[in-house]
């Protein structure tokens, strides 16, 4: 199954999710499908070792060090996605609130904010300040009703203005259990050989996988805000799609990527045809009137009028509002 | 045969942006140029590198299908080449890697880049090596400077003094920020003394151990390690040997010039100051009849009442004024002038503090109107370019807008151009930077700067008054402005980059032919 097919999966669920309305399928939802696989198709690039170097050297490094081992380099990989994912995905419920944790963490980390492990302040572009602005917010939304349903689950009566006073703390916490994997990964790979290289390979790649799945989540939920900017809806969205399993269908559709290119060598697959690269098309904004209509014959003048943009307009509550309309 | 390679800096939605795209019409030319004197100059290739944010605000880059592009150009359909380079040439360009660009940059004979911000917020040359490669003395190169960069730091820094995250500044730290400001208002620049100052503020707040210093980086230390990544970038250039430092305004030639020395201690060389080519203004040459229809829609929907209007054209910030726009308009109302106020900005959404405060104003004295184009409302005007042009031609027909630029920070002033150019609209400005410069010049009139709020409320009523006496024409010198429309035509402008380059290349040719002559000579001598 190809992560487009993921997307679409997941969306085909929602669509029979009464909680969400009809209604609101149809106005949001279906839009948020069709851009939200654009996007996984554009992640499935970051996936292919001719387009992504750094993939290419963490595989071709860790197939390399493995074999030198006498270590099946498939076999590794394997039990190196089992202890991700039972780590991650192992508490059903809990694997998202790991997984939004880790991203209003991130967020927080490019408005500015020291890593809560390590310390380490990021430098991030006005852009990434922008998104991250967003993605904060809109998990602030969704990780106190999330963590408050978790506690209500096992008995712990805690509401969620109280963990939404504690926040950064759970989440820092949760952070670091996330992060943490890689470790418990190394610490793996040190019990099996002493290989340093190995040792770096592996955590190298399982840190590229983990990288690409948070920066997919990451911008599926930039892509959702800049669709629909309404914190709380993007938030109610994320909620049921961590419910009906998108983050880990999602992870696992990427190690299954991946894993496709582990124990054999790159130059085979290089002869394979190139994909067309639609990575810009995602990014641009809707275009309300492309250029190439207005190079259209015009019909006659009262169909060119309703065609130009019209002002919106603020009048005195007095005056009649005539947004869109001549004035 | 000569390899000139442009890398195009799309990063932003921005005047960097809107330059590039320019300079891309003006390349297109040149090479038509010099396809017409192949037989004399040889074969020349030229090479367009896009670099742009990609959906997780990564920097990727892509080589655009140079001859496909000068293919539409042959064709004239700039409309199609407009569209496409705001898409960031999608469809006829290939993604490549940072290697790719690395070596196709290093391996051209003239590399014009058209951000010197080209490697700050981008992740590609987190290493200083990859910047050094990029600027490495191999070649010629044009880099432009399009923005004031001391006057940019200092007003960072007054919003980093107005913003709730700092909570030990001390006062004194403070007045020294706000006098610079303020002392730069004044003169409409800001003078060595002050740049100085200004960059013993950044060293204290980069280097002191003070609480005020130490909470400063906490908060933004990502602003000062951008300082410190424009201080190393300038620096570079200061060493290259065959470089052109290509700057709008005088007044902004002179800004960097003295900071860069400020702070380097060496002097950028070579200084050229161009105007910024205006793809606009090719749109008009080539598309006078569509922008006709445009125009007399616009014409009969805001040719009714005889109400004076205020345009304001920008983004939604500080630095921009629109706060002083919105007060201004506040002021007139309340005094009771039935104004209207058409805002073009990409960001006015009904839930932005701005459109809230209009609506307040309008409600609370039952007067006056508001008419908001922008992205963030689905009715941008700038999505399609000739409906703005449309649009300014038409409120410069009612001989009663008045285009208002209350920015604090100005390199260049496109928007102002614009409005001047295709509207011959009456311009009142903040007498700053690039504006103050196009005053000089005599494209902007004298009488219609401003220096503080108080300036610009007593003038535009004063203008008001002059409107409704039918003076409207006694402010507009639109002689001055055909000489200007000339000056920033991407097509008239090639010329002016083909000297530039055909100087470079021979500079170049003959420093190689030197050295080689010197080496043979040794030889002989040996021998």
């Amino acid at each position: 199954m190809a992560l487009d097919d993921v997307v679409k999966n997941a969306f085909a669920q929602l669509s029979t999710d009464a909680s969400l309305g009809q209604q609101v399928y149809n106005a949001v939802i279906s839009s948020l499908s069709d851009t939200l696989q654009a996007t996984a198709k554009q992640i499935e690039m970051q996936l292919d070792p001719k387009v992504n170097k750094s993939l290419k050297y963490a595989i071709e490094g860790f197939n390399i060090n493995s074999t030198k081992d006498g270590i099946d380099p498939s076999q590794l990989y394997g039990e190196m996605g089992n202890i991700y994912k039972q780590n991650i995905f192992g508490n059903g419920t809990f694997s998202n609130i790991y997984l939004l944790s880790t991203l209003y963490i991130r967020g927080l980390k490019k408005l500015g904010y020291p890593d809560p492990i390590t310390g380490r302040r990021e430098i991030a572009t006005r852009q990434e300040r922008e998104n991250a602005q967003n993605i904060t917010n809109i998990i602030a939304e969704l990780l106190p009703e999330s963590l408050s349903q978790y506690y209500q689950s096992i008995g712990k009566n805690v509401t969620k203005s109280e963990i939404m006073a504690n926040l950064d703390k759970y989440a820092s916490i949760l952070y670091g259990a996330y992060s943490g994997v890689t470790n418990l990964i190394g610490s793996y790979i040190i019990s099996k050989t002493p290989n340093i290289s190995l040792l770096e390979s592996s955590t190298r790649l399982m840190s590229t996988l983990n990288e690409t799945f948070i920066s997919t989540m990451e911008g599926s939920i930039y892509t959702m805000y800049s669709k629909l900017q309404i914190p709380e809806a993007v938030a109610l969205i994320l909620g049921k799609m961590g419910q009906i399993g998108l983050y880990n269908n999602t992870f696992d559709e990427m190690y299954r990527k991946i894993g496709s290119y582990i124990g054999q060598g790159l130059k085979q697959q290089q002869n394979q045809p190139v994909v067309p690269q639609p990575v810009q098309q995602v990014n641009q904004p809707n275009i309300q009137q492309p250029m190439q209509q207005a190079n259209q014959p015009r019909q006659n003048q009262q169909n060119q009028l309703v065609q130009f943009p019209q002002p919106h307009v603020i009048r005195p509550l007095n005056q009649p509002q005539q947004n869109q309309q001549s004035i | 045969m000569k390899k000139l390679a442009v890398l195009l800096d799309h990063r932003w939605d921005s005047g960097v942006k809107t330059f590039s795209i320019g300079v891309s019409l003006s390349f297109l030319k040149l090479y038509e140029l010099l396809e017409l004197f192949k037989n004399k100059l040889g074969d020349v290739e030229i090479d367009f590198y896009v670099m742009a944010y990609n959906h997780y605000s990564k920097v990727e880059y892509f080589k655009v299908d140079f001859n496909e592009l000068y293919g539409i150009y042959k064709n004239k359909d700039i409309k199609r080449i407009i569209e496409l380079a705001n898409k960031n040439y999608d469809g006829i360009s290939e993604r490549i890697g940072l290697d790719d660009i690395l070596n196709e940059l290093s391996g051209s004979d003239f590399k014009f880049i058209t951000s010197v911000g080209f490697g700050i917020y981008n992740d590609s040359f987190e290493k200083k090596e990859d910047l050094d490669k990029i600027l490495s003395n191999n070649g010629a190169y044009m880099i432009m400077f399009h923005t004031n960069y001391p006057g940019n730091f200092l007003y960072n820094l007054v919003e980093f003094m107005n913003s709730d995250g700092l909570k030990n500044t001390s006062k004194r730290t403070k007045n020294k920020i706000y006098s610079l400001l303020n002392r730069k208002l004044i003169r409409g620049y800001i003078d060595d003394r002050d740049q100085k100052e200004l960059i013993d503020i950044i060293e204290y707040l980069s280097k002191s151990n003070t609480e005020e210093a130490i909470e400063f980086r906490n908060k933004y230390g990502w602003w000062l390690d951008e300082v410190e990544k424009y201080t190393y970038t300038f620096r570079k250039l200061t060493e290259l040997k065959n470089v052109i430092n290509l700057f709008p305004t005088y007044i902004v030639s002179d800004s960097n010039s003295r900071f860069i020395k400020n702070v380097s201690r060496s002097n950028i060389k070579k200084r050229i100051v161009l105007h910024e080519p205006m793809y606009m203004i090719t749109l008009d040459k080539y598309y006078k009849n569509e922008i006709e229809e445009y125009k007399k829609y616009y014409l009969d929907l805001y040719n009714k009442g005889n109400k004076i209007n205020l345009l304001y054209v920008g983004r939604r910030s500080k630095e921009k004024g629109i706060d002083d726009i919105i007060r201004l308009f506040e002021d007139l109302v309340k005094e009771g002038e039935d104004a209207r106020l058409v805002i073009l900005s990409p960001d006015f959404g009904e839930d932005t503090e701005e459109y809230k405060k209009l609506e307040e104003i309008v409600n609370k004295y039952k007067r006056g109107e508001i008419h908001i184009y922008s992205k963030a409302l689905g009715n941008s005007l700038h999505e399609y370019p000739l409906y703005y042009m449309g649009l300014l031609k038409a409120l410069g027909e009612l001989n009663s807008t008045i285009y208002i630029n209350p920015t604090y920070l100005e390199s260049f002033g496109l928007s102002t151009l614009e409005a001047i150019i295709f509207g011959k609209l009456l311009t009142i400005y903040r007498d700053v930077d690039g504006l103050k410069e196009l005053k000089e010049e005599g494209y902007l009139n004298d009488q219609t700067a401003f220096r503080t709020y108080e300036d610009l409320v007593n003038l535009t009523k004063k203008i008001i008054e002059e409107i409704k006496n039918g003076k409207y024409g006694e402010y507009v010198n639109k002689k001055a402005i055909e000489i200007l429309e000339k000056e920033v035509d991407p097509e008239e402008l090639a010329y002016e980059y083909a000297k530039i380059i055909g100087e470079m290349i021979y500079d170049q040719l003959k420093s190689e032919y030197n050295n080689l002559e010197v080496q043979s000579k040794g030889i002989e001598a040996v021998a």
